[in-house]
C-alpha cells in the first residue's frame, strides 16, 4: 500500500498560507503520530499530520548510503550524544519517521517491564492484559511475522548453528515485512515495500479516511488560550531546507506531539509549556548498543539476506538483549578500529566476517536540553553498571565465535580490537574497561517526556494528557516511562492506538 | 544545514571554511587505505573529496566547524594533542600511517573521538564508491526496486 499524493501538501510545492481547521492534529508522523492519526481518522475525526521530513516514494531509495543518509536521516546521520561515551542515534527524517530506516523488528513490551510500571511507577492502568488487544490489533496491520530462515543473513545463521550447539536457545525475529525479498537495506529505506513502515502501512489508510499530511513543513508554536492548547502553527519549507515563505496554521481542539524522544521535549520548553515539570527532557534512556566481528574461512556474505532476523534472550537476565546485524561494507569500514593496511585487509575479508550483536537494557539515563550553537543535544553518561553489561555481551559473543571455528573476533571496545583465543576474552573479561573505551550506537531514544502517575514523577499522565494542560497529549517514544530492552517500536504504536481509542471513547481491542 | 538558516556571522564562516582543507581531507583519504593502489585504481578519488566535503558542509554548524578544525588541528596538531614539525600532507606515507594509528589508539579519549569523526567521514565516502563494493564482493543493487500503483 502506497500514499496516495492528493493527501500530501508539501512544501516544495506550496504557493500560499494555510489556515484551517481539524478535529485533530499530530505533530510527526512516526510510530507515533502515524498510527494514532490513522486510528482517529478511521474513527471519523479530521485529521491533520505536520511532518518536518519529506514524503519519498519507494521508487526513490538508493542503496548508496551516501545519499540514502542526506535524505532520510536527521543531521545527515550525525546525531550524537554529549558525554562519555559521545553515542552516534541514527534518527530517520521523513514521512513515517525512523520506522522508514529501522530494521523492522517488533517485539511486544516484555511482561516484566509491564510488571515495573505496574509495581514500581504506580501507572496501574498500563496491564499487560488491557495491552493484549491492542498489540493484535497492531501487528495485524503491519504484518508481524517471524522471520524466514530462507531470506535471513548468513550472519544470523551461523549464529543460530552455533548457539545450537551450546545448547542455548535463539529464535528468528519477529518483523514488520510482507514479501521480503532479503535485499538488505533495511537502513536506507526498504526499497521494495516489503518492510511496513508507516509510509506504506498505517499513513495510507489514514489518508484514505480524509486524513492529511503537511510534510516539509516545521511545528513552531502552540496557540494557547489560557492553559489550553487550541492549535498550532508551523512554517513550510524546501526539501533542501531552504525557507519558502508560507505558513501553517491549524485550529484543533487536540494536539498530539509525536516529534520523537529528542523533539518532542525541546519543542514543549521552546513554547514554554510544561516548563516547570522537572521530568521534562529528563529520564532519558537509550538502549545502547554494540557488534563483534567474526572471521570465519567459509564465506559468510553477510550482506546476502535479511540483516537482523535473529535474537538470543540469554543475557536477558543481566539486561542485555542478543539481536543479529549486519551492516553494509561502507558502515562497516567505517565502525572498526582500523586505518591503512589493517582496514584494507579488513575490508578485503568482509565477505568472511559474521556479526552478532546486542542491546543494553540501560540504567544510566540522560538528558535533553538545547545549547548554544548545537541547538538540540543529548548529554547522556553511561554508567558503570551499564559499561559492565558491555563487557558481559562482548566476551559472550567473542566466545561463541571464537569455540565456534572463527579465526579472530574484532570488537569495538577500545583496547582489546583483536580477540584470537578465549586467553584474550579472559584478557576482557578482567582488563580495564572505562565508559569511553565503550564504541557504541543507540537506536531507540526513550523516556525523556515519561508517563507517571503524577506531574512529579512523569510529564503525562496515563491518559496521555501533558499535566497541567488542556487539549495537549504526548504520543511517541518520550512517554515510555523506563527502557524496555527491546525493540520500542510495536509498543509506541500500542501506546498510541490505546490514545486514539480513549479519545473516541472506545473500548479497548480485546 | 542550509546557509538560510544560519546567522550571517555563521554563513561568513562558512562560506570561508567550506572548501578549505581540500587537500588535508585528499591525503587523509589516501592515508586511511595506506596509498594501496588496489583500493584506489577502483575510486574516483576527486569525487570521493568532493562527495565529503559536501556531505559535511550540509552538517549542523556545530559539527561543520569541528569537522574543518579538527582537520587543521589534524594537519598542523597542536602540543598538547601531538608532537611533531611537519604538516601532516607533507609528511612521507609511512609517517603518516603512524600518526593515524596514535590518534585512533589515544589514551586521550577525546582525540579518539575527534579522530573517529574524521574517520567516519573519510573511510565512509571511500567504501561508497560501487567498483570498489564491486572488488570486495559486494554486488548488491537495487535490482528489486519497484514502484507499488498509487492508491485511488
Amino acid at each position: 500500500m502506497t500514499v496516495n499524493p492528493a493527501s500530501i501538501i508539501d512544501g516544495d510545492e506550496v504557493g500560499r498560507d494555510y489556515d484551517e481547521s481539524y478535529d485533530a492534529v499530530v505533530i510527526g508522523s512516526g510510530a507515533g503520530g502515524a498510527v494514532v492519526a490513522k486510528e482517529l481518522a478511521e474513527g471519523g475525526m479530521r485529521v491533520a499530520i505536520v511532518e518536518e521530513g519529506a514524503y519519498h516514494k519507494l521508487s526513490s531509495h538508493t542503496d548508496l548510503p551516501y545519499e540514502a543518509i542526506s535524505r532520510l536521516y536527521r543531521d545527515r546521520g550525525f546525531t550524537t550524544t554529549l558525554g562519555k561515551p559521545a553515542i552516534p542515534i541514527p534518527m530517520g527524517r521523513a514521512l513515517g519517521g525512523t520506522t522508514v530506516i529501522n530494521s523492522g523488528t517488533c517485539f511486544r513490551t516484555p511482561k516484566n517491564v509491564f510488571e515495573h510500571w505496574n509495581r514500581d511507577l504506580g501507572l496501574t492502568a498500563l496491564t499487560r492484559e488491557s495491552f493484549s488487544g491492542i498489540f493484535d490489533r497492531v501487528e495485524k496491520e503491519i504484518n508481524v511475522v517471524e522471520a524466514d530462515f530462507a531470506v535471513m543473513s548468513r550472519a544470523n545463521t551461523i549464529f543460530h548453528e552455533l548457539l545450537g550447539k551450546k545448547g542455548v536457545a535463539g529464535h528468528p525475529l519477529k518483523r514488520n515485512i510482507k514479501g521480503c525479498e532479503g535485499c538488505g537495506f533495511c537502513c536506507y529505506g526498504c526499497p521494495s515495500g516489503a518492510k511496513q513502515s508507516m509510509d506504506v502501512s498505517y499513513l495510507p489508510k489514514a489518508f484514505i479516511h480524509g486524513a492529511k499530511a503537511y510534510v516539509n513543513c516545521t511545528f513552531n508554536q502552540f496557540i494557547i488560550e489560557n492553559n489550553r492548547v487550541t492549535g498550532i502553527k508551523a512554517n513550510f519549507h524546501r526539501t533542501a531546507g531552504s525557507n519558502n515563505g508560507h505558513t501553517l496554521r491549524i485550529k484543533a481542539p487536540i494536539v498530539i506531539m509525536a516529534a520523537g524522544t529528542f523533539h518532542t521535549p525541546q519543542l514543549l520548553r521552546d513554547c514554554g509549556v510544561a516548563v516547570e515539570n522537572r521530568n521534562l527532557g529528563r529520564n532519558l534512556t537509550l538502549h545502547p548498543a554494540t557488534k563483534v566481528f567474526a572471521r570465519f574461512d567459509e564465506e559468510i556474505r553477510g550482506w546476502e539476506g535479511t540483516p537482523q532476523a535473529y535474537y538470543s534472550e540469554v543475557l536477558k537476565d543481566q539486561g542485555i538483549t542478543l539481536e543479529g546485524i549486519f551492516v553494509p561494507p561502507d558502515v562497516a569500514a567505517m565502525t572498526v578500529p582500523f586505518v591503512g593496511r589493517r582496514l584494507n585487509e579488513f575490508m578485503r575479508d568482509y565477505k568472511h566476517m559474521a556479526t552478532f550483536g546486542f542491546l543494553i537494557s540501560d540504567s544510566s539515563s540522560g538528558r535533553v536540553m538545547k545549547l548554544p550553537l548545537l541547538g538540540t543535544t543529548v548529554l547522556y553518561n553511561l554508567n558503570k553498571t551499564d559499561v559492565e553489561k558491555f563487557r558481559t555481551g562482548v566476551a559472550y559473543l567473542a566466545r561463541v565465535f571464537l569455540e565456534g571455528g572463527a579465526t579472530k573476533v574484532y570488537t569495538l571496545l577500545h583496547g582489546y580490537p583483536e580477540l584470537s583465543s578465549i586467553a584474550d576474552v579472559e584478557r576482557l573479561e578482567k582488563g580495564p574497561l572505562k565508559a569511553e573505551d565503550v564504541d557504541c550506537m543507540a537506536f531507540h531514544p526513550l523516556g525523556s517526556c515519561r508517563m507517571g502517575s503524577s506531574a512529579e514523577t512523569g510529564v503525562v499522565g496515563d491518559d496521555f494528557r501533558v499535566y497541567g494542560w488542556e487539549g495537549l497529549y504526548i504520543c511517541d517514544g518520550s512517554v515510555i516511562p523506563s527502557p524496555l530492552g527491546v525493540n520500542p517500536q510495536v509498543t509506541i504504536m500500542a501506546f498510541a492506538t490505546r490514545l486514539a481509542y480513549q479519545m473516541l471513547g472506545k473500548r479497548l481491542p480485546q | 544545514m542550509t546557509t538560510a538558516k544560519m546567522t550571517p556571522v555563521q554563513r561568513l564562516i562558512y562560506n570561508f571554511f567550506y572548501t578549505r582543507g581540500r587537500r588535508i581531507l585528499k591525503e587523509l583519504i589516501i592515508t586511511m587505505c595506506a596509498d594501496d593502489k588496489a583500493v584506489l585504481n577502483h575510486v574516483r578519488l576527486q569525487r570521493v573529496i568532493l562527495r565529503a566535503e559536501k556531505y559535511v558542509s550540509e552538517l549542523p554548524f556545530f559539527y561543520f566547524m569541528t569537522f574543518k578544525i579538527t582537520l587543521y588541528l589534524l594537519n598542523y596538531a597542536l602540543p598538547p594533542l601531538s608532537w611533531k614539525l611537519t604538516p601532516f600532507s607533507w609528511m612521507p606515507l609511512e609517517r603518516r600511517l603512524k600518526y593515524l594509528n596514535e590518534w585512533q589508539s589515544s589514551s586521550f579519549y577525546y582525540k579518539r573521538t575527534l579522530f573517529k569523526m574524521i574517520q567516519v567521514v573519510c573511510v565512509s565516502h571511500l567504501y561508497s564508491e560501487r567498483r570498489l563494493l564491486v572488488s570486495i564482493g559486494f554486488e548488491k543493487s537495487m535490482e528489486h526496486r519497484q514502484q507499488r500503483p498509487v492508491l485511488p
